[in-house]
């Protein structure tokens, strides 16, 4: 039992499903042809990469021509904001959230930069955008708007119908990065008035270095890198094909969780892990928003904080009984920056060093549940013993005379 | 036994851990980032490559492998107190403090909180049964930077490089294979890159003032205290009869004292914010050596007086220039008995 993996980080990534390595394995041995050349074995290329495009975009109830491929969500960010933000020249105004992902946050500071104009709207205590600021913020000159949908830390989902459809009235396009929500929830660009969408395969069940943009259909986009005319120009360089194979039945099989009661089962057991360590642990604190607001939260995702113990400590408690949870979003570098998601809603940095983020996937069961909740109410018993606050002070010792 | 290891990505750290997983031991690994990023944003210490390098050697040992950030901790307890101790005139050890208050002040806090018996490093010191030892190997001996940890903390601590010399380690890490045994020393203070001089130059700014003989006449100019240590000759810049040392620096009047050599030996000693190693029932020596200096030959010496955490040591061989602001040592043969820092 106890080498047995609970894996409870899907917003940090997911495992490749196994249907989507099957599909893949030809375009990685047999199948590796050029799909922009011309002779037949090339056109099976083709045709898998189209048969792909039409998947994404039934995923996301849209054209197939409104779907470029990218490496990942990063890169459709960037692609969504530079290219809006040079086409629009020095002066555009750049509206978005402090809460947004550093896809995001950093490609408009970069934007910044470059001579826009750009605004960094706050958010409440729960972490929801304000409407009264945001609709203050739509002065003239602004260009794009970028909000996300469900948080990746929190799982707080903000009201983008209602901010896409403002934006729309005043002729501004609106991003939004939708990349913790696949899957977990219908998102659908045209109900909710995006024009640019942004997502990454690793979050359900495709490999890593795949990613999509949407972009609605009489919307002009501008490419952030120049080559060929791969992706209509807007995305050159020779397609990434198993991923986007990859992607495709991904994207088919997200869309058959959701239709097949898949979030709904999700929920079920993220309501089970919040009430256990309720439960269990009466000082824990949580972060997302309560179940009364289903329609504000991110069917498998939950942050916790227990006042006094810190995430990391809590983390390796939980690692070392093979269950895997996460500080908030995954870091390369190791360094521990509290979040800026979880400061941006109003907590201290130290608050903001107890908090720990559980995301559910399909394979999570309600035995992985129990599990959590009774490793996370002993490890948080063990180190809620003595403040992590206290460094030790040497305590001086007789000395003789 | 459950234990905590740092691993820095060197060789003496890696075979420290390599020697408790062979032993058996639950071994977990750890890395610190201390440093800070420049505004440019290079990291002028715990580069990723050595945070790579001990990845590799974890992997290699199939142990797992945390990175913790304690950069925070670091600047508040070693590098801001490293600064103000230069521009306030004395010679700080930043080393020493960041085992007191870092290495094995809250990290051993946060070993103890997650349920480890030990934390160890790869250190060349020997603790046993509560007692801080010097490493076999004289050359290398690390106790002195380890001296200012309090007596409570020392039974936490294994050391699995206490019996062995470097070549040896550097021979044990060939043989098991570890990634990290070619690797070169790191010598100096781990937050500078290049000299330190130039560092505090950088940090501190020019602070230009007189150099004066004992009688107090000017004989030159310098470009600020924190450039010089008590016994240093180099950058000086004035030629006399005989080389000149500095014998004193005095913040409030921004005056470096120079002397001929002999005028830097010292017959006593003043040490404050002492903490005693030997247990209060084990009885003090009459006489004892006393180490102001990392690799320096203690002076024999004895207690004056002492009140408080502080104490006066009459020494029967002078020492040569101990600097206020760093460490000074108290050993009884190989044990560490207490520790101080030289007064202003």
């Amino acid at each position: 039992m106890e080498n047995l993996l609970v894996y409870l980080d899907h917003n940090a990534t997911t495992p490749v499903a196994p249907e989507v390595r099957e599909a893949m394995a030809p375009f990685l041995s047999t199948d590796w042809c050029n799909p922009s050349s011309p002779y037949r074995p090339a056109q099976r290329v083709r045709a898998a990469v189209d048969r792909a495009r039409e998947e994404v975009a039934a995923l996301l109830a849209c054209d197939p021509d409104e779907i470029t491929f990218t490496s990942c969500a990063t890169e459709s960010c960037n692609l969504a904001i530079l290219g809006t933000a040079r086409s629009a020249g020095p002066g555009a105004r750049l509206v978005t959230v402090s809460t947004e992902h550093h896809a995001v946050l950093n490609a408009v500071k970069a934007a910044q930069a470059q001579g826009s104009d750009v605004m960094f709207l706050p958010v409440d205590r729960q972490g929801l955008l304000e409407s009264g600021a945001f609709i203050g913020s739509l002065l003239p000159r602004t260009v794009l708007v970028s909000v996300m949908l469900g948080n990746n830390e929190t799982g707080v989902v903000q009201d983008i119908a209602a901010i896409g459809r403002a934006c729309r009235e005043r002729g501004i396009l609106f991003h939004c990065d939708a990349t913790a929500s696949i899957g977990k929830m219908a998102v659908r660009p045209q109900d909710l008035s995006c024009d640019f969408l942004s997502l990454s395969g690793h979050k359900f069940g495709a490999p890593k270095g795949i990613g999509a943009l949407y972009v609605r259909a009489d919307v002009k986009a501008y490419p952030i890198m120049y080559g060929g005319e791969q992706e209509a120009g807007l995305r050159p360089g020779t397609e990434n094909v198993a991923g986007i194979v990859g992607l495709g039945v991904a994207a088919r099989r997200a869309k058959q969780f959701a239709e097949s009661g898949g979030p709904v089962r999700l929920d079920v057991l993220r309501n089970a892990i919040e009430s256990g360590i309720r439960g269990r642990v009466p000082s824990a604190e949580f972060l997302s928003l309560p179940p009364d607001r289903p329609d504000r939260r991110l069917c498998n995702t939950l942050s916790v904080r227990v006042p006094g113990v810190r995430n990391d400590e809590l983390v390796l408690l939980l690692d070392r009984e093979g269950i895997c949870v996460s500080t908030g979003a995954a870091c390369a570098t190791g360094a521990s920056l509290p979040s800026h998601v979880i400061r941006a809603m109003g907590y201290a940095d130290e608050e903001a060093r107890e908090v720990i983020r559980i995301s559910l996937g399909e394979e999570n069961s309600e035995r992985d549940v129990e599990r959590l909740v009774d490793a996370f109410a002993r490890a948080a018993a063990a180190l809620s013993g003595g403040s992590y606050l206290r460094t030790r002070v040497p305590v001086p010792v007789e000395l003789p005379s | 036994m459950k234990v905590l290891v740092g691993l820095s990505g060197g060789v003496d750290s890696s075979v420290a851990a390599a020697l408790l997983r062979e032993a058996g031991h639950d071994v977990t690994a750890f890395t610190l980032l201390l440093g800070h990023a420049d505004p440019d944003g290079v990291h002028r210490c715990c580069r990723p490559s050595d945070v790579r390098d001990a990845r590799a050697v974890a992997a290699r040992l199939g142990i797992p492998h945390y990175v913790w950030d304690y950069q925070e901790l670091f600047q508040q307890k070693v590098e801001t107190p490293f600064l103000r101790g230069y521009a306030a005139g004395i010679t700080p050890n930043p080393c020493g403090m960041c085992n007191r208050d870092v290495r094995f002040g809250a990290v051993l806090d946060r070993a103890i909180r997650l349920g480890y018996d030990a934390l160890s490093t790869g250190h060349y010191a020997r603790a046993w049964a509560g007692g801080l030892y010097r490493g076999l190997d004289r050359q290398k001996d690390q106790s002195y930077f380890l001296s200012r940890i309090p007596a409570s903390s020392i039974s936490r601590l294994v050391f699995p490089l206490a019996h062995l010399t470097k070549p040896r380690v550097r021979q044990i890490a060939a043989d098991m294979g570890l990634p990290s045994a070619e690797k070169p020393e790191s010598q100096e203070i781990c937050f500078v890159s290049g000299r330190t001089s130039d560092f505090l130059a950088a940090r501190l700014g020019e602070t230009p003032g007189e150099i004066v003989d004992a009688a107090g006449r000017t004989l030159g100019r310098h470009s600020g205290i924190h450039q010089f240590t008590p016994g240093q000759r180099r950058g000086i810049g004035i030629s006399g009869s005989e080389p000149l040392h500095v014998t004193a620096l005095d913040a409030g009047t921004n005056r470096v004292t120079v002397g001929p050599r002999r005028s830097v030996f010292r017959d006593r000693v003043r040490l404050v914010e002492c903490s005693r190693l030997l247990p209060p029932d084990d009885p003090w020596p009459e006489t004892f050596g006393a180490q102001f200096r990392y690799r320096a030959v203690p002076a024999p010496a004895r207690i004056a007086a002492s009140s408080g955490n502080e104490m006066d040591l009459i020494l029967t061989e002078p020492a040569f220039a101990p600097a206020p602001g760093q460490i000074a040592a108290l050993y009884d043969g190989d044990r560490v008995i207490a520790s101080g820092l030289i007064a202003a």
